[in-house]
């Protein structure tokens, strides 16, 4: 069934489907799991209401409607494998979230499991062992690659789930990678929309799913994601950077979060779960989150954030925002370094 | 609201919100201070790699050789990442140490 639809409808398709899945399937979700008691308190507001829980769920069956929706769509038989492996390896990452959530896996053994959802990317080949650095442009690294492969889900969705403590931290900060990814690939494979780029339709898919989720986890939130979210999410961040051949650009891009989880495994000397860590902050008496000086606790983000003085949830997600625009800044400065050595090279 | 009034929330709301973003970054210079420091010294890494480990002489004759000298250049530039990770990794630690310090002077300036 070729339907030989203009790359922009694809796009469009892309962006809107989950938009509407998440805004039509979320309140239903919220309903059901404040009804089976799936609840979790947020402790950083003072009336400590209840929240419903793994609303990441919702985001795993949007970004898996809107594959299929794609693959139907589009016509490149290559090109409907690499939206099934994007699919597949999300999903995979996102099943080992819903187990999480339930089960309350160890911090050792959620990682382990997420080296699956590399799996299907290294089984499809759907990778090229050639990263291009500022420079340097085209490198070849069949055997390091190769080695590297593996921790493509598994190191960005636990960074993403590290970040993942206030109300619309997680989506409006990966909300801002996906942008430096959209004009990062535009700018290193000079894509001006005619053909069908693969990367675009990832940043479409996962732009509408968080726009969507971020009305229902922004401050107040009415939902968390668990960790069937951030998993979920930092997962297609890794399918994106190997896919799209942007590994360098997504690393610049994803800076905060890989200083926070360095914080984090640097402190308590390894990989431990939140639930198993002492916590590093604490409320004021006006409601402020102020860190906690406990030197057992694990030193985070937040931690560096409000080293002087404390800040309002809202604020602290501003900040993470800024530093994340900021890194997103250094990444598109990474994006045409990249060019100019490509463009040198070949 | 009339329309009227509704847009010029809209705006407002967007105005206020910039002002915030503008008065919470001086607060985040170390942090930036060090993102770009870590963002810097990728850039240079990678100058090192394109200028001078890529030009090191390689043998044309033998076979394995011409492995040898191009794993070689491999494992330089990644040493050189390696080191930028790490370096990376303890000034994480470094600024996040500062975090208690500073807690303890302000309590006894209180």
């Amino acid at each position: 069934m070729a339907l030989n639809l203009l790359p922009i409808v694809i796009y469009i398709l892309a962006f809107f489907t989950p938009l509407l899945v998440i805004f039509v399937g979320m309140p239903f979700q919220i309903r059901f799991m404040l009804k089976k008691g799936i609840f979790g308190v947020d402790v950083h507001k003072k009336e400590k209401p209840k929240i419903a829980e793994m609303g990441g769920i919702m985001l795993l069956i949007a970004i898996i409607i809107t594959s299929i929706l794609i693959i139907i769509l589009i016509d490149d038989p290559a090109d409907k494998l690499s939206v099934g492996i994007f699919c597949i390896s999300v999903t995979i990452a996102g099943i080992i979230g819903i187990v999480d959530d339930i089960f309350n896996l160890s911090a050792l053994l959620k990682p382990f499991l997420l080296l699956f959802g590399s799996i299907p990317i290294i089984a499809s080949r759907r990778y090229e062992t050639k990263p291009m650095l500022p420079f340097v442009g085209e490198t070849r690294l069949n055997i390091v690659y190769f080695i590297l492969l593996p921790f493509v889900i598994s190191v960005p969705a636990n960074s993403v789930n590290m970040l993942d403590v206030f109300n619309g931290s997680m989506a409006t900060t990966v909300i801002l990678v996906l942008i430096t990814i959209f004009f990062a690939n535009m700018i290193v494979f000079q894509d001006n929309f005619s053909n069908l780029n693969l990367t675009d339709i990832f940043v479409f898919i996962m732009l509408g799913t968080l726009i969507a989720y971020w009305f229902f986890n922004r401050y107040p939130a009415k939902t968390f994601g668990g960790d069937t979210g951030s998993l979920t999410v930092g997962a297609s961040l890794g399918v994106i950077a190997v896919m799209g051949r942007l590994e360098i650009v997504v690393i610049i891009a994803m800076i905060p979060f890989i200083m926070n989880s360095f914080g984090i495994i640097s402190s308590v000397r390894g990989l431990f779960e939140r639930r198993q860590m002492v916590r590093p902050t604490k409320m004021t008496k006006d409601w402020k989150i102020e860190s906690t000086g406990d030197p057992k606790a694990p030193i985070t983000l937040v931690g560096l954030v409000v080293q002087e003085g404390p800040l309002d949830e809202r604020d602290i997600v501003k900040t993470f925002n800024i530093l994340t625009l900021v890194s997103g800044i250094f990444a598109i400065i990474t994006a045409i370094l990249i060019r100019i050595a490509v463009g040198v090279t070949s | 609201m009339s329309l009227l009034e509704s847009t010029s929330k809209f705006f407002r709301d967007i105005g206020a919100g910039i002002v915030r973003y503008l008065h919470l970054t001086p607060r985040l210079w170390k942090i930036i201070g060090l993102e770009s420091f870590i963002f810097a010294t990728f850039v240079g890494i990678c100058a090192i790699i394109s200028e001078v480990i890529m030009l090191l002489p390689s043998p044309t004759e033998s076979g394995w050789l011409i492995f040898v000298y191009a794993a070689l250049k491999v494992g330089l530039s990644l040493l050189l990442v390696g080191i930028w990770l790490i370096v990376w990794y303890f000034l994480t630690k470094r600024l996040m140490k500062n975090d208690g310090s500073n807690k303890i002077k302000n309590e006894e300036n209180d």
